[in-house]
């Protein structure tokens, strides 16, 4: 029978198709919205909102799958040849200069779960491997001692973190760490305003090679 | 800001814009990149800078609103026209009708039944629906990945048995 939506590709066809005759009103949230709810900039319960209207309206449905179709399309290999140990770039002029390294190191602050969906890893005991923020949302963050911490997915790791602004600034990009943590600089953060949320971002190479990402973490400074 | 700085922020834009614009808008993709432009140029010039950002990730962000906000005037334009064309018909051309009523029928049934469903596995399920994998969901929700896991497939299950009751599934 032609019309059985059968395995979930027939249904996400019919739910895509729900988007060619729609149209936005209003209560639309604005495409930077949605772009930063699909990237995971936003607080939990705005991205939860945001989901929920491209339940019911589908041409904001087809937004998301836009910005996703963006995000998606960047996703690079890991590694970068020109890389250095320990390196640390503060600065968006220094961000530039070092885009090729970023880019080729895979995702971004603001694509981040749009990339790779910032997975989580499942280990041969069942055990399931991911990246934790270990920095509370409810506190802002203090400039003197601005410190990002986070869950270590297993000994020996190093990691990569990405740190921006919510409009997807760079402030800082860190390699090749061997602790679950980073410092920002007052340097790094005197452009940013009081009460601005800062978006940062980890990515963790196991010693068996493994590639672990975490999604986007928004805290706000003091 | 310099020609050969605009022409760089115009050809990386176009470059963006070429991979990912549907084709029915592809007529409009100059529009597109000449808002996005503006768009950076713009916020370049409320931060107090000569020079604008120029980070993939900014000018993807950028091109993106550009490319939605054109999607959305179209879409209204041809609403208020009443102009029924459809904009994919080339890629059914080849449909019979009873199998685009048909297939319209089970889109209205998808759109019905995600309606009714619980809140959690309304998410879960249009992020599903959307293409996210179950990672993705829980990352996106931030929720524990087994949380999403079972919302997911609560929810898909309870997405065919409303199809079903309609009518439109097994």
């Amino acid at each position: 029978m032609s019309r059985t939506p059968g395995p979930p590709e027939d249904l996400r066809a019919a739910f895509a198709s729900l988007s060619e005759s729609s149209v936005s009103g209003p209560e639309c949230p604005s495409p930077e919205e949605i772009w930063d709810a699909a990237a995971g900039g936003e607080s939990p319960a705005r991205v939860s909102a945001v989901v929920d209207h491209t339940s019911g309206c589908f041409a904001c449905a087809e937004a998301w799958r836009l910005a996703r179709e963006f995000g998606g399309q960047s996703k690079m290999a890991p590694g970068s040849p020109g890389s250095t140990p320990a390196a640390r770039v503060p600065g968006r002029r220094a961000w530039t200069a070092l885009a090729a390294a970023v880019v080729v190191l895979s995702a971004g602050i603001g694509v981040v779960v749009l990339r790779r969906g910032a997975p989580s890893v499942v280990t041969r005991a069942g055990e399931e491997v991911e990246i934790r923020s270990l920095v509370p949302e409810s506190a802002p963050l203090p400039r003197e001692t601005c410190i990002l911490k986070w869950s270590q997915p297993g000994d020996g790791a190093r990691y990569t973190v990405r740190v921006g602004t919510e409009d997807l600034s760079p402030i800082a990009l860190a390699e090749h760490l061997d602790q679950p943590e980073y410092r920002l600089t007052a340097t790094d953060l005197e452009k940013i305003p009081p009460g601005a949320a800062i978006v940062w971002r980890v990515e963790a190479v196991l010693p068996d090679g493994r590639h672990i990402a975490s999604p986007g973490f928004r805290n706000r400074l003091e | 800001m310099n020609d050969a700085q605009t022409e760089e922020i115009r050809r990386r834009l176009s470059r963006t814009l070429a991979r990912v614009c549907p084709r029915w808008l592809a007529a409009h993709s100059e529009d597109i990149v000449q808002t996005a432009m503006l768009q950076v140029l713009n916020a370049a010039r409320r931060r107090g800078e000569g020079n604008p950002d120029l980070s993939s990730l900014y000018l993807e962000k950028a091109a993106y609103s550009a490319m939605v906000d054109e999607i959305r005037r179209h879409r209204r334009r041809r609403e208020e026209s009443a102009d029924g064309t459809p904009e994919v018909a080339g890629d059914r051309s080849d449909a019979n009708p009873e199998s685009v009523a048909a297939a319209r029928e089970v889109a209205e049934g998808v759109r019905a039944c995600l309606a009714n469903l619980q809140a959690p596995r309304r998410l879960a399920v249009t992020l599903h629906l959307q293409g996210h994998s179950v990672p993705e969901v829980a990352a996106i929700l931030k929720w524990r990945t087994k949380a999403a896991e079972n919302l997911v497939y609560r929810g898909l299950a309870d997405l065919r048995r409303c199809l079903s009751m309609k009518g439109l599934a097994r």
